[in-house]
This record gives structure tokens, sequence and C-alpha cells, in this order.
């Protein structure tokens, strides 16, 4: 169901910020971060200009439009730096920025960070070739094939990093809703799509109910991801030897009832997206995803305070 | 299938022991450097989708280590399967049929795992598992290797054998309209309408499809694109190559050796 507007995004990520910086202070809090990710932690065109916008972006952003988790960990320990590796267009499996190599490059830097956020899984999607068959999903990786990468990634940080340090990981955004959002945003998305061709897969799908199977299949992807989180947390895997923190913000999909309680259950809405590629997250988008990672931090208030709202609809 | 990598990137570059029929000037030390070693004589008539005039100087062995990521068996008995090099992660889709290096084909996939055929002995190799291999590549292969982040590092030797082997590799058209983003405008591209996989741009990471802007900051045009090609096999210098990609616009750096 779509709720009313709820006011300006960027209040209720201050407001959340304020209630997390007041739990946490107790904590003893990393000096050094590091990220992993695509363009979406690169904030691409978050303000509406072409390129990566990393101030902006929710993760590593410096903005106080944003309050990234980089920002919110500098208001509580001033001293931290960060190690940024997302790069535009990673997958969490393919090419040669995927989560293993960006992992590779983390542990290759002298100071291992004591926590790492994780965003992939967008590109897996979006990279993945049509097909006129009854599945438009069967050109997408394997689910096994997704937590297998993820895993090698996951391996690579386990070799480097400080006994407890954390690993956040977030989950992909369903780029089927992000298709109803830039629909609603405007008629020059749908131009600038087959242009630019921007996620395909998606919008050059006119079928709905063939989108809501790249949707479902985004779920299944999340949930497979989570499992593998709980896995590495728990060690039931047997390869968390450093005692590592493994955590996601993934708690179930859309269809089970559990929306806007994490990016991959986000129903996303015209005024979260830019107007450039009518995909990406804007300033107010990235707010949101920063107040989200946030509360699903160690760190962070682990109160589910509305990051997501549906304004603009 | 799913879009191949060009790039095999290995962590071994070119090897060129001895001067071959289509030459090769440099790099005696790359095989040191890299942990390759010269192919035997023997060898080279067995060798997968042998490069013309090539003899076994033009060729390496090394150590490698897979990871296989994962299967996508299609319903043909087709499908892909995903190997990522341990030592820089970079990945490949591998079709069926398709060669990992010169010596190990694809044979057939489950969702379980695969079937590789190494000179006519298989070798299982399960999904999630580690398998090391003395992989076979000719200098070609990784005349350019993907290093993360939009830069390559290109053998200029080798490219230029490639060259005049396989010819620049591709066809491309002209377009000029409404640009990737609408905050760039109306701006002038190159569409790649072929790419040759044997080709000099196809090495570098091109495909069908990809819509070039500029070389080095000026504009590109289909007429030009020799003369990109040319322009990666100068040694010594670097190479930035604007591009449209996904909506967006980066500049791949090659820096050529």
């Amino acid at each position: 169901m779509r709720l009313k507007k709820l006011g300006c995004t960027l209040v209720v990520a201050t407001v959340a910020s304020v209630t997390v910086s007041i739990v946490a202070s107790a904590g003893t809090y990393p000096t050094r971060l590091a990220n992993a990710g695509d363009s979406i932690s690169q904030g691409w065109d978050a303000d509406d200009v072409p390129h990566s916008q990393v101030k902006y972006s929710w993760v590593q952003g410096t903005s106080s439009v944003i309050d990234s988790i980089y920002s919110r960990y500098k208001a509580l320990a001033p001293k931290i730096t960060q190690d940024p590796e997302s790069v535009f267009g990673a997958e969490m499996v393919g090419g040669g920025d995927n989560f293993a190599a960006q992992a590779s490059r983390i542990c290759a830097n002298k100071t291992p960070p004591q926590h790492v956020t994780v965003l992939f899984g967008a590109n897996d999607v979006c990279n993945a070739a049509q097909s006129d068959g009854p599945d438009p999903t069967v050109n997408m990786y394997a689910p096994a094939t997704f937590t297998g990468a993820f895993d090698a990634g996951m391996e690579e940080l386990e070799s480097c990093l400080p006994t407890g340090a954390t690993i956040e990981v977030i989950s992909m955004p369903r780029v089927d809703q992000v298709y109803v959002a830039g629909m609603a945003k405007s008629s020059w998305c749908p131009e600038i799509w087959s242009i630019a061709t921007v996620c395909t897969l998606v919008t050059s799908e006119p079928d709905p109910a063939r989108r809501a199977l790249i949707g479902a299949a985004v779920d299944t992807y999340n949930q497979a991801l989570a499992d593998d989180v709980a896995a590495w947390n728990s060690n039931s895997n047997g390869k968390n030897t450093a005692g590592l923190k493994v955590v996601t913000d993934w708690k179930g999909s859309i269809a089970n009832g559990f929306t806007d309680t994490s990016l991959g259950s986000h129903l996303f809405n015209a005024s979260e997206i830019n107007t450039v590629d009518c995909f990406h997250p804007n300033e107010a988008g990235q707010a949101e995803l920063a107040c989200n990672g946030w509360v699903n931090d160690p760190d962070g208030s682990g109160v589910e305070s509305a990051c997501f709202t549906q304004e603009g609809n | 299938m799913k879009t191949l990598l060009s790039a095999l990137a290995v962590a071994a570059a070119s090897a060129c022991l001895s001067l071959g029929a289509i030459g090769c000037s440099q790099s005696t030390d790359d095989t040191a450097t890299n942990g390759g070693s010269a192919l035997s004589a023997s060898l080279l008539p067995q060798v997968l989708d042998p490069v013309p005039g090539a003899t076994a100087g033009d060729y390496y062995q090394t150590k490698q280590t897979l990871r296989l990521f994962g299967t996508q068996p299609a319903a043909d008995g087709g499908g892909y399967a995903t190997f990522a090099d341990k030592s820089t992660w970079v990945t490949r889709n591998i079709a069926v049929g398709d060669w990992i290096s010169r010596n190990y084909q694809l044979a057939s996939i489950t969702k379980d795992g695969v079937t590789l055929r190494q000179l006519g002995e298989p070798t299982s190799f399960a999904v999630g598992k580690d398998l090391t291999i003395n992989a076979i590549f000719h200098r070609f292969d990784t005349a350019a290797v993907y290093q993360g982040q939009n830069v390559w590092k290109v053998s200029g030797t080798n490219f230029a054998d490639i060259q005049t082997t396989y010819g620049t590799g591709a066809t491309g058209q002209d377009r000029s309209g409404v640009g990737p983003t609408a905050a760039i405008g109306t701006v002038s591209t190159v569409v790649l309408t072929s790419v040759d996989p044997n080709g000099v741009l196809a090495h570098a990471g091109l495909h069908t499809s990809s819509v070039l802007m500029a070389l080095n900051g000026t504009q590109l045009h289909a007429a030009d694109l020799d003369k990109l090609a040319t322009a990666l096999t100068k040694s010594g210098t670097t190479v930035s190559l604007t591009i449209s990609e996904h909506g967006a616009v980066h500049t791949v750096t090659y820096n050529i050796d």
C-alpha cells in the first residue's frame, strides 16, 4: 500500500541520525571504513549531474544532505578514515571489479578496515541478456552463482580483516520497482532508457507479469544472500574463523509483507530517482539508503525507523 | 548467453621466447615475471584454436587456479559456466564448447559442476571449488589485461601483431542525436556494429553495440576505428577512450607497455 507523504526524506534521515548517535555513543567505533559496491555507492547522477557524485553517496558521501554512513561514523569518531572501492557497473559475480576483486583491493591496503559495507546485485540483473522465451530471467546467474561470488569476496575479507570486524551487506534494489518509479516520473524516462540502454532487461520488457518475474528473481537473490550472510555470521559454514560480524538489512520480500524494511523491499517512487538516467537514486534516495544502512548497522540504532518513504506518488 | 568478458586477464602476460612467423620482439622476461614457461613444441599441434602462423614460442603455459562460481545450464544441453581467476577474481562466462585456455575446453555443464576436456582427458570440476590447471595461452590472449576501475594494461607489441594478423576487427556506424544523458545533450558517437573476437578492439574489451565517443579527447567517427587500433599499439603511451555504457559516460584508460 502506498503511504501518504511523510514529509521531506532528508528530515527523516536526520532524525534517524540523531537517534542512533545516542544509542551508539557507548560503543567502540571503527577507525577505518571500506566499501565495496557499484554505481549506487558511487552516488551516480545523484545530484542530476552525470557521473559519479561520491559526495552524495549513501555510504562514502561527505554532504550533509545525505548524512552518509561515513559521515555518521565521523560524527562519532572524528579521526576515522575510509577506503571506498565501489566502481560503476560492478557486479557481484562478473567482470574485473566484482565483489571479490574489490575485496582483494581492500585487503591490499596497509590498514585493514574494521567495517566494510557491501552493496551489489543490480548490475548482475541488469546485464543479463533478454530472453524471448517464457522465462525472462533465464539468462540471469543462478542464485548459487551469485552467492558463490559473494563467498569469494567474503573469503578475501576474512583473510585480512581484524577479529570482530563488521561486514554489512545491503540487499539489492528491485529494479522492476525502479522501472515503476521512472514511468511515474516522466515521459522522458522510457526515452532515455531506450537511448542509453539502461537496464534493458526490465526497461525493454513491456509485460508487467514478466517484469514481476524479474522482481521475484531479485527477491530470490536477496534471500539467498541473507541466508549466506547468516551462515557467515554464525560460522555455520566453518569459514568465519576471524569472528567477523556479518549482518544484512534484508528481512523479507514485499510479497511476504516486508515492504520498505530494506533496500531490497523498497517500493521506489519518482521523487527518489534522478532526472538524468531515471534509474539511480537521487539525493533524497541516497539519504534514505544512508538511513537504511545505519539503522541496520550494529553501531547504528537498530531501530527500524521510517527510512523509506512513499512521497511523491 | 551473457556477455562474454573480453579479457582473459590471467596473471600472466605475453611471453615471446622466440621470434615467430608473425614476429615477436619483446618480453622474454615477461615469462619469468608472470611465472609462465615456454610451451613444448610437441604440444603445439594440440592447442585449441591455433593462431595462424604461430610457433611454440608464441604460446606459454602457466599454473592458473580457477574458482567455478556457478553454472547456468540450458535445456538444449548448452548454457554457460562462470569461472574466476583466483589471482585477480576476473570472471569469464564460458559456453559449452568454448575454451578456457588453449588446452582446456568446457565439455559439459550441470547445475552442480562442469566437465573440462584437456587434450581429450575429461576433468570434473564442482561449483564453488577451486581447480589449478596448467593452462596454455597464446600471447595474444593476454595482450590486454584488465586491472580494474576502467584501466587496462596493454602490450603494444602484441597488439601490433594482432593488428597485423587479424586487423582492427570491428565496423562501426556514426550516430548523432540526443546523448546518453539529458544533461549531455546532442552528441556524435560511433556504435560498433560488428566485432571480430580475434581483432584488436575485441582484445581491448569492446564488443558489438559498444558506443565510442572520443579518443584522447577527440571525437571519434566510424572511419577512425583503425586509428584507434593503431593507437593501442604504441608502446610507452596512454590511450584514453571515452565510451557510453548503460546510460553513463566513462573514460577507459589503456596503459601501453
